[in-house]
């Protein structure tokens, strides 16, 4: 087969070792953590730097082919997935820390260093980088920034958005953007980073991230309830933000995934739960009693017969973990399951558990969920055998109708997942043609040509993904 | 191209890929055994193990990573990946280490996986004469405490009268094979001409339980370890007397076959497995426990029931076996020992041995057992889960990877601040020791049994 002339190119930039392009090789750039949507790259490049990224971008324009930016590619909706014969640029080898700026907290990295990366290395500091995704080990910051990650802390503490302080980004023609050329805040024009912030790779490829580091919470605690029902667990979840007490996170499980995460790593949860709660709030010391009082008669007064409250490490890392190690339960009790992400008003979620439930009841499907639900963001997991078709249509369309469910009271198609390819066909039921026309504009004033990430997060006038008939398999959890 | 329909404007592609089982009629399928394809089949892509991956954290490829790899297996296991010299390369790279077993949310047994479709692809591969000796003197050397004690003879001879020095400096080593090269700079620069064997039976020396022994121990002592790490041996058998073990050494044990089964020899792997089964099991005195002191060899022996699963005479008496193999650190603490009545006035960090953190799971015994330790200071030691680039053999066969991977161990073990660094396996000793003198950096290794050995007897 001819080689594609642009590899030259290509490997005259970075170097035949920051080059893969044999078809064998290439296989595994195929997908990322949605495993679902495929295609197959031409070649996939590492840069090391962003002057290399730039002329990479610029060598592949010349030869009108599609780019897309990759990370670690843990991403949960086939977001850096290339079509149409395209190029894979991935940050991979661009994970330097090129300075933490203790006194005016701030951390300059190139955008392939993975959160924990960050974290770690100002550990000793008393500061992190706040976002935490559950792939936050893996996942790149740049990854964080276009997919605008949330986490456990984002209830109190805000998603990566509310963490960067500048970006550099090399733009679809190649020339390179940089935001705030000094590390102060300057609120100077529109708002860039919070534009390319969650824009999943559309409008360049992120390169420098400016992260803003913030103080480890001097104390916390830890608050473990549990219910007989759902229905008085979120009741307790709304209750608690109605009075005003802000916690770091609160997150749930339901009676059937208690039992799961119990019989695979013996917690010591009571299996006769429908519903456990695990809360936390973090600050000053002297403050925290008092809030945990409060919480505490609240799950009380939503009848929680069993509550637990603890400050010690050992056991807050324990129910932490237990609270990380669901997904993987699910997987030893059912290979095929579906996670979904979306979110609804904290008001709400009584309800739409209850109707959550009754959609899989409805479809002959068993739904689980664990979820934060201090920000509505709820993950049902669907259950099926893979190997039975008719069974996958039914996951399909009890999904279709939970998402449309989630976005008539109000609540949105995706919480923290992205919308990559996957959920390409709901942005009609969330938003109307003006607003979408108005994405497409913003789309097409940083890539008039169309060829960077195409038809990911927005939907595309010139090209077309179908992913129907996709059975959702083997979704993993990601960052729930 | 999967494109399907091209209006004036607008492409239309399928975002499923082309990669369906059985599209590409005429190229080479990969049959692997099913209990192994199963495992490629629960891997969800999830991506938690690539920070996790010694090789992908140190070169970025998604095809030098865990679910990189699996999804490259499952490719040939389905005909849509062939395998190709870069292929191969990505699955020979794997140290096997395990990490990203002990990560996985899905219970993926990666290593089962991986060393099935080493031994499946090894027939189709060419090797070169170098390689063809290195893997001989592998499987049929060093596996044979006899044959290892004679290839060492003459070296140990030079060393004795100070030629061997000599000959490294005049640089003729150099004239030698990498992999050689590497053996040479791997051995310690002292150790007996002669290694001597250990005894058939040691009593117990004290705390005795009712007069009696506390439990009879069996000790495998292993091939490489009983030649180069005899002492290591001596110790762990001098520490179990002290806390109340009768200690026997079966003589007919030999190599827990790990070497064979890494380098996808299974029917080697499976005939030791045999034999040292026969061997420990047939005791006149059926032993509680069979210990040993080398992760590596503990791993190896812990897979006898997933080797012999098939054979009909063994396979339950090598499930047998295998609930009583205990590394000596497990096995002291499950022994619920006294705290220790000599300190040990020492600054040391601990560095976990993959196979017995990850393989065998049983990475917290060492660290309890040397808390214990009066007068021991343990400093913490970055990436301390990391693989140091020994892995078995791989330090031989993937010289180039194992030395980056070792370097970042040296400086981590440097910025701990401790100059002893203390490990529960010969090989990552061997590794470490030597390549901190290729570097000149002054470290020493210990084994844990050698701490606890001056903590018990004194």
């Amino acid at each position: 087969m001819q080689q594609h002339p642009v590899i030259n190119q290509l490997t005259q930039i970075v170097g035949d070792r920051n080059m893969v392009t044999d078809p064998n090789e290439l296989r595994v750039y195929e997908c990322d953590g949605f495993p679902i949507a495929k295609g197959m790259p031409l070649a996939v490049v590492f840069p090391e730097n962003t002057d290399q990224v730039s002329a990479v971008v610029k060598a592949l324009n010349q030869h009108e082919l599609a780019i897309v930016p990759r990370g670690s590619g843990t991403g949960l909706a086939g977001g850096s997935v290339v079509y149409d014969q395209g190029v894979i640029i991935c940050t991979s080898r661009m994970t330097q820390i090129h300075k933490v700026d203790l006194e005016n907290r701030i951390a300059i990295v190139q955008s392939g260093c993975r959160n924990s990366s960050l974290s770690e290395a100002i550990a000793c500091t008393g500061l992190r980088f706040s976002p935490d995704p559950s792939s936050q080990r893996a996942a790149t910051i740049g990854g964080n920034v276009c997919t605008n990650a949330g986490g456990i802390n984002t209830l109190k503490h805000g998603v990566t958005t509310n963490h960067i302080l500048g970006l550099e980004v090399v733009l679809p023609d190649g020339e390179i953007l940089q935001t705030r050329a000094n590390q102060c805040y300057d609120g100077i024009g529109p708002d860039l980073p919070g534009l390319l912030c969650g824009s999943e790779g559309i409008l360049g490829i992120v390169t420098r991230v400016w992260c803003r580091l913030v103080p480890d919470p001097k104390a916390f605690r830890t608050i473990y309830a549990v219910f007989k029902s759902n229905f008085d667990a979120c009741k307790t979840v709304a209750d608690v933000i109605a009075s005003g007490i802000l916690p770091t996170s609160m997150e749930m499980m339901d009676g059937q995934m208690i039992q799961v995460v119990e019989n695979a790593f013996h917690f010591g949860f009571d299996t006769s739960a429908g519903a456990l709660l695990l809360i936390e709030v973090d600050g000053v010391d002297e403050i925290l009693d008092d809030e945990m009082n409060v919480i505490m008669d609240i799950a009380r007064q939503n009848n929680a017969f069993d509550i637990q409250s603890c400050k010690d490490a050992k056991r807050r890392a324990e129910l932490w973990s237990a609270r990380k190690k669901t997904f993987g339960a699910i997987g030893r009790i059912s290979r095929s399951y579906c996670t979904m992400d979306a979110c609804v008003p904290r008001s709400m979620l009584p309800e739409v558990i209850e109707r959550v439930t009754q959609i899989g009841k409805d479809h002959g499907l068993q739904i689980n969920n664990v979820f934060h639900a201090g920000d509505g963001n709820i993950h049902p997991i669907l259950l099926f055998n893979e190997d039975k078709p008719e069974e996958v249509q039914r996951v399909m369309q009890a999904s279709e109708v939970i998402l449309e469910y989630c976005v008539s009271v109000g609540g949105t198609i995706t919480g923290e997942h992205g919308v990559g390819v996957e959920k390409l066909a709901m942005m009609h039921a969330m938003f109307n043609k003006p607003t979408l026309d108005m994405f497409l504009n913003i789309k097409k004033t940083f890539d008039p040509r169309q060829r960077f990430n195409d038809a990911k997060l927005i939907p595309s006038d010139k090209l077309k993904v179908e992913l129907h008939q996709a059975p959702l398999a083997n979704v993993p959890g990601g960052a729930m | 191209m999967t494109q399907t329909s091209s209006h004036e404007s607008c492409t239309v592609v399928s975002g499923l890929g082309e990669s369906s089982p059985g599209s590409h009629v005429g190229l080479d399928i990969l049959k692997l055994d099913d209990h192994a394809y199963d495992r490629a089949l629960s891997c969800v892509h999830c991506g938690l193990c690539l920070p996790v991956c010694p090789t992908y954290t140190q070169n970025g490829l998604e095809s030098d990573s865990p679910r990189g790899r699996i999804y490259m297996m499952k490719g040939l296991a389905d005909g849509i990946v062939q395998p190709t010299d870069n292929v191969i390369k990505h699955l020979d790279l794997c140290l096997d280490c395990q990490a990203c077993e002990t990560i996985c949310p899905s219970g993926v047994v990666y290593h089962e996986l991986l060393e099935d479709t080493r031994a499946k692809l090894k027939p189709k591969r060419h090797f070169s004469l170098t390689d063809k000796l290195v893997q001989s003197i592998f499987l049929h050397g060093f596996t044979k405490p006899l044959r290892l004690k004679l290839m060492l003879l003459p070296v140990r001879i030079l060393q004795k009268l100070g030629l061997w020095k000599m000959i490294i400096k005049s640089g003729m080593t150099k004239a030698l094979p990498a992999q050689f090269q590497k053996m040479q700079q791997m051995l310690p620069d002292d150790g007996p001409l002669w290694e001597r064997a250990l005894n058939a039976y040691y009593p117990p020396t004290d705390h005795l339980r009712d007069g009696k022994p506390r439990a009879t121990v069996a000790m495998f002592a292993g091939c490489v370890g009983s030649v180069m790490y005899q002492d290591v041996n001596r110790k762990t058998i001098e520490v179990l007397q002290h806390l109340g073990c009768e200690v026997v050494v079966p003589r007919k044990s030999t190599c827990c076959g790990a070497i064979h089964h890494h380098a996808g020899e299974d029917k080697g792997a499976r005939d030791f497995a045999r034999q040292n089964i026969k061997a420990f099991l047939g005791l006149k005195k059926t032993p509680q426990y069979i210990v040993n002191n080398i992760a590596g060899c503990g791993a190896g022996l812990r897979e006898f029931d997933h080797l012999l699963r098939d054979d009909a005479k063994y396979a339950e008496k090598a499930v047998d076996f295998v609930s009583r193999v205990r590394d000596v650190c497990e096995l002291i603490d499950e022994l619920d020992p006294p705290t220790p009545s000599h300190p040990v006035n020492k600054t040391i960090t601990y560095h976990h041995a993959c196979h017995l953190l990850h393989a065998q799971k049983a990475g917290d015994p060492p660290l309890r057992l040397l808390n214990r330790v009066m007068g021991l200071k343990i400093v913490p030691l970055e990436e301390a889960d990391f693989c140091c680039g020994a892995a078995g053999t791989y330090n031989l066969t993937q010289p180039e990877m194992a030395m980056q991977l070792a370097e970042r161990k040296i400086r981590n073990i440097q910025e701990s601040g401790a100059s002893i660094v203390v490990m529960s396996n010969v090989g990552c000793a061997m590794q470490i020791a030597s390549e901190a003198k290729r570097l000149g950096v002054t470290l020493t290794t210990e084994h844990p049994v050698e701490i606890l050995h001056r903590a018990y007897v004194g």
